[in-house]
């Protein structure tokens, strides 16, 4: 099997991307950058702005918020084959956490505009993008009513 | 500028003007008689007569005369161009410099586009005029007089029957014809108004982006050439109808010639004859022409003279500058100004009704380092503008006790520096930028080759350098103060330096890349670079790069023209490389035309990832097609080459796509020396292979120092290439070498290639690189990090000790670094003194500023 087709048989793995036809993996496969990183590097940086949509695909990384002090506070670990960056990118806003590789850690960088590109002439994934936003809102008003009935 | 067409022209070319008329009167009234009237000798006296002789003179004269029209009328014409020609040049260079006067404020309310239609094309126009406006009248004036003259002369009565057409003629089509230039002007209008759509929708797309605005924009720009369309289809319309009325009317002049000359000739034959018939036929037919050209000639006239009023109206803004000195007369610079400022009731009225400055009284001591602060709408940018003599003002302004608007044209532009917050760069390098502000006369000459390009505008005389070594030390010092060092570094090593223009830096270069490889050879990890080896295949350069293996300057050579290189087509069939190439040229053929095949041409992913042009696709397709017909080896040889061209292009390790192994990769390392061991002598001249003991003009000055590529892989093992290649270059002191390359640097139109921080940057080095006596911000520093501003301000003002500077901050904290605060409100100065005085008021505009912004008022700092 050649590298691409290999490549894009991992990208079908991810669930965003498990429904899209042959000649779309194959070209975000083609257009996706192979970027590796060393332990305890930083992959994106809390407030930068969103270039790029990540995929795991060897390795573990660690995903950190900052609180208004400068705290970290991290949230959770993610593994093989995870998305990452998606919702900054398409807010064209600025990354919301900091992620860093715990191991040594391979991604597939997709640039910004190729993700968006995507998400316009696919239905699927705009549908499935939705649902997990959808599904984060859900999360969100469910901690703040916690969080009121407490106080 | 002259506001009348003919007097501009009348001045400017009188001399040649006077000589083209003098030949059209010698061809309207004295050739063109004679010959009418040769022919009707002919006729009448020669054959009429059966005269051989008679016939033989006067038709030798007939060719003479035909001879000599034609060369006059060559001569005309040329005059004409010659005169169109060099009025248009001298009008466009007027224009142009005109633009260069403009007041700022103007600028505003004015439009690129239309100035660029009007310089480039309304005038054009107008130049084909220049030549015409007064030898066209003249001309056909004198053909219409000559042969009117002629046929009164013949027959009076005829010529009367010829003539009886004109007023009607002249009527109706004056009419129609004015109705054609209204219409004209209209579209004249719209069309300018044309060119400012495109200009805001190219400065604009962001927000049409934004604002999903497309259809409306598009809708909105084809309403307006619906618009025009109509006007020019009426245009159309009644031109034809002018012509057709014109034909008629000559055609209808001929029937009641033929009609009364025939009725003459047959009842009175003692009044007309034949020769005279032929004679009057001919001398009407010579009547229409010059006629309908007169005709044409006053709308022609019109038009012109109605766009020239256009155009120079534009031209003619109120509060034009001073007319500035041309090229060499510009005076040596005068003692140094002292920056002592006094302004006495100075106001400043924008677009007619903002009043930025209000009777503004402000008094400056020398050579102080000045802040002035204020909220937006405060006036601070507009007294900064009028200090740097920038902007009108009414009231008096003094500088060193004498007046502003006085100081003679050029020297506050040289003596002045000034850096506005979105400082513009010009197309050029990095150092063509930094040395902008010392254009301001032709040196007559000069001892050394400074290597610069444009050298007989630099005035050095300020910096106090002669040679290349020094002027370069000067500009780098000037480069570090500004915190542009870094950028101009990484821009070096992303340089091509040309070996041959350039043997000493190559040379080093290649002596230092011995000590790069020593040192990656004792780092244990893994590094971030694929080193050139003769013997291995590099999967981070192109397949036609790994096969040639090398650089020519040969256009043969480039790597599109290989595949139909006799040399590179018998290497590759020696080795058996061209079937493998063929196949692997397929694989990723299927591949292009499977990914791509659904992408919009004009989608950016094409030219940023595609191995094939949007244009190329569709080929590919096709061949794509008869590939599944049969096998590669059926295929046409023209397909063949586009699939090996394909093959040549792709860089494994980067677009991964296409089976390499083993076997194939050996074959291209055998290609490889075949290509360069047999290469032809006439190439091989021109052919330098990858070799580690020479430098190649293809590469960066990093590819040259590592003798390989970077691979992009890993961000920590580039960021430690980096750091590996700083440190060499530091100790081999090679450091400088590689800034000055990076001063070569091509900043792109407007600087587009810098980013807004770097841009600034290099403004600020400009106007340092002045040794201005004042220098005057304009919230400069606004597009760098907040972190590096006051440090920024610091070390400007060190390099500015003992001279004066005066700047507009954007933070009230930055004016603690000043000598002196100036605090303006609504156009008027409230607050002046130190710091420290000043922030000490309570309830004063400064601290009230200073609160807002969260700076700390209170206390010692």
């Amino acid at each position: 099997m050649q590298p691409l087709e290999r490549d894009a048989d991992t990208l079908r793995k991810i669930p965003l991307f498990a429904g899209l036809p042959m000649a779309r993996l194959k070209l975000i496969a083609y257009t996706a950058e192979v970027v590796e990183f060393a332990p305890g590097e930083t992959i994106v940086r809390q407030g930068d702005p969103a270039d790029a949509v990540y995929i795991l695909t060897e390795g573990e990384a660690e995903i950190f918020i900052q609180d208004v002090d400068g705290h970290e506070i991290k949230l959770t670990t993610i593994g093989r084959h995870s998305l990452f960056g998606e919702t900054a990118v398409i807010s064209k806003g600025r990354r919301t956490a900091t992620v860093r590789a715990r191991d040594r850690v391979a991604t597939f960088k997709i640039s910004a505009d190729v993700f968006l590109d995507l998400v316009r002439q696919s239905p699927e994934i705009s549908m499935q993008i939705m649902q997990f936003l959808a599904r984060q809102v859900e999360r969100s008003s469910a901690l703040l009513q916690q969080h009121q009935s407490h106080s | 500028m002259e506001r009348n067409l003919h007097r501009y022209i009348i001045k400017r070319s009188l001399r040649t003007q006077l000589v083209l008329i003098a030949i059209s009167f010698v061809l309207g009234l004295g050739l063109n008689p004679f010959m009418l009237d040769l022919q009707k000798r002919i006729i009448n006296q020669a054959i009429g007569k059966r005269n051989f002789d008679a016939l033989l003179w006067l038709c030798g004269s007939f060719l003479g005369a035909v001879i000599l029209n034609g060369a006059l009328k060559y001569v005309k014409q040329n005059l004409e161009g010659y005169i169109s020609e060099t009025m248009l040049r001298d009008l466009r260079g007027e224009l142009y410099n005109r633009i260069l006067r403009f007041p700022l404020l103007h600028l505003k309310n004015t439009s690129t586009g239309q100035l660029v239609a009007m310089i480039l094309g309304e005038v054009e126009d107008l130049g084909g005029y220049f030549g015409l406006a007064l030898s066209t009248p003249a001309f056909h004036g004198a053909m219409l007089l000559g042969t009117l003259g002629y046929m009164v002369y013949a027959n009076p009565w005829m010529a009367l029957v010829s003539m009886v057409l004109f007023p009607i003629q002249i009527v109706f089509i004056r009419r129609l014809q004015r109705k054609v230039s209204a219409m004209s002007r209209d579209r004249v209008r719209l069309v300018r108004g044309l060119s400012d759509r495109i200009q805001e929708s190219v400065g604009g797309l962001q927000e049409i982006y934004a604002n999903d605005t497309t259809a409306y924009e598009s809708g909105r720009f084809r309403h307006q050439l619906q618009r025009i369309f109509r006007i020019r289809l009426n245009i159309y319309n009644l031109k034809y109808l002018i012509k057709w009325i014109n034909n008629f009317l000559e055609k209808f002049g001929q029937f009641l010639l033929l009609l009364v000359g025939g009725w003459l000739i047959i009842n009175h034959p003692e009044t007309f004859n034949l020769g005279i018939l032929v004679a009057f036929l001919q001398a009407y037919g010579q009547l229409n022409e010059p006629w309908r050209e007169l005709i044409n000639f006053f709308q022609l006239k019109e038009n012109a003279r109605v766009k020239y009023e256009q155009v120079i109206a534009n031209f003619d803004p109120p509060g034009l500058r001073d007319e500035f000195v041309g090229d060499d007369a510009a005076p040596e610079r005068p003692p140094a100004l002292a920056g002592a400022y006094d302004l006495r009731q100075a106001s400043v009225v924008l677009d007619g009704r903002t009043q930025a400055l209000d009777h503004l009284q402000l008094t400056l001591a020398p050579r102080q380092h000045v802040a002035v602060v204020g909220t937006a709408g405060s006036g601070k940018s507009t007294l900064v503008q009028v200090l740097a003599k920038l902007t009108g003002y009414t009231g008096t302004v003094l500088l060193d006790g004498a007046d502003l608007a006085q100081l003679p044209p050029g020297l506050a532009g040289r003596a002045i520096a000034f850096v506005p917050a979105d400082a513009r760069l010009f197309t050029g390098s990095v150092v063509d930028n930094l040395l902008y502000g010392l254009r301001h006369r032709r040196v007559q000459e000069r001892d050394a080759d400074l290597g610069l390009g444009g050298e007989d505008w630099l005035d050095l005389s300020p910096l106090e350098v002669t040679d290349r070594t020094a002027l370069v030390a000067v500009v780098l010092e000037t480069v570090r103060l500004v915190g542009l060092e870094d950028d101009l570094f990484a821009f070096g090593l992303r340089s091509r330096v040309d070996p041959a223009r350039h043997p000493k830096v190559a040379e080093r270069i290649v002596t230092t890349r011995r000590l790069v490889a020593a040192r990656f050879a004792g780092e244990d990890q893994e590094t971030a670079v694929e080193f050139f080896d003769r013997d291995r295949f590099s999967s981070y350069a192109s397949i036609g790069e790994n096969i040639v293996f090398g650089h020519s300057s040969h256009a043969a050579l480039a790597l599109e023209q290989l595949v139909q290189h006799p040399h590179f087509r018998a290497v590759i069939t020696a080795v058996e490389l061209e079937g493998p190439l063929v196949e692997l040229g397929a694989d990723v053929a299927r591949d292009m035309v499977e990914i791509f095949k659904d992408i919009a041409a004009d989608n950016e992913l094409f030219a940023r990832f595609s191995l094939l042009t949007a244009s190329e696709l569709p080929e590919y397709a096709q061949v794509v097609a008869r590939m599944g017909r049969g096998a590669l080896a059926e295929l046409a040889a023209a397909d063949r080459d586009r699939l090996i061209r394909l093959a040549l292009r792709l860089i494994p390790s980067r677009h991964r796509l296409g089976r390499i192994d083993e076997p194939f990769i050996t074959k291209v390392l055998v290609a490889r020396r075949q290509f360069a061991e047999t290469l032809p002598p006439d190439l091989a001249a021109s052919f330098v292979p990858y070799d580690r003991d020479r430098y190649f003009a293809d590469g960066t000055l990093l590819d040259n120092l590592l003798f390989g590529k970077v691979i992009a892989t890993s961000s920590l093992a580039v960021k430690k290439v980096n750091a590996i290649v700083e440190e060499i270059l530091e100790a081999e002191d090679l450091r400088g070498l590689v800034l000055e390359v990076g001063l070569d640097h091509h900043v792109g139109l407007f600087g587009g290639r810098l980013s807004l921080p770097q841009r600034q940057r290099v403004a600020l080095a400009r106007a340092l690189l002045k040794r201005p006596d004042i220098l005057i911000l304009d919230g400069a520093l606004v597009p760098l990090e907040s972190g590096e501003r006051a440090e920024l301000h610091r070390r400007i003002l060190m390099a500015m000790k003992d001279r004066t500077v005066i700047a507009a901050v954007e933070r009230p904290d930055l004016a603690r670094l000043y000598d002196r605060v100036v605090v303006l409100d609504a156009g008027a100065v409230v607050e002046t003194g130190t710091y420290r005085e000043v922030i000490a008021q309570e309830n004063g505009v400064l601290r009230r500023i200073a609160t807002q912004a969260g700076v700390q008022v209170a206390g010692e700092d």
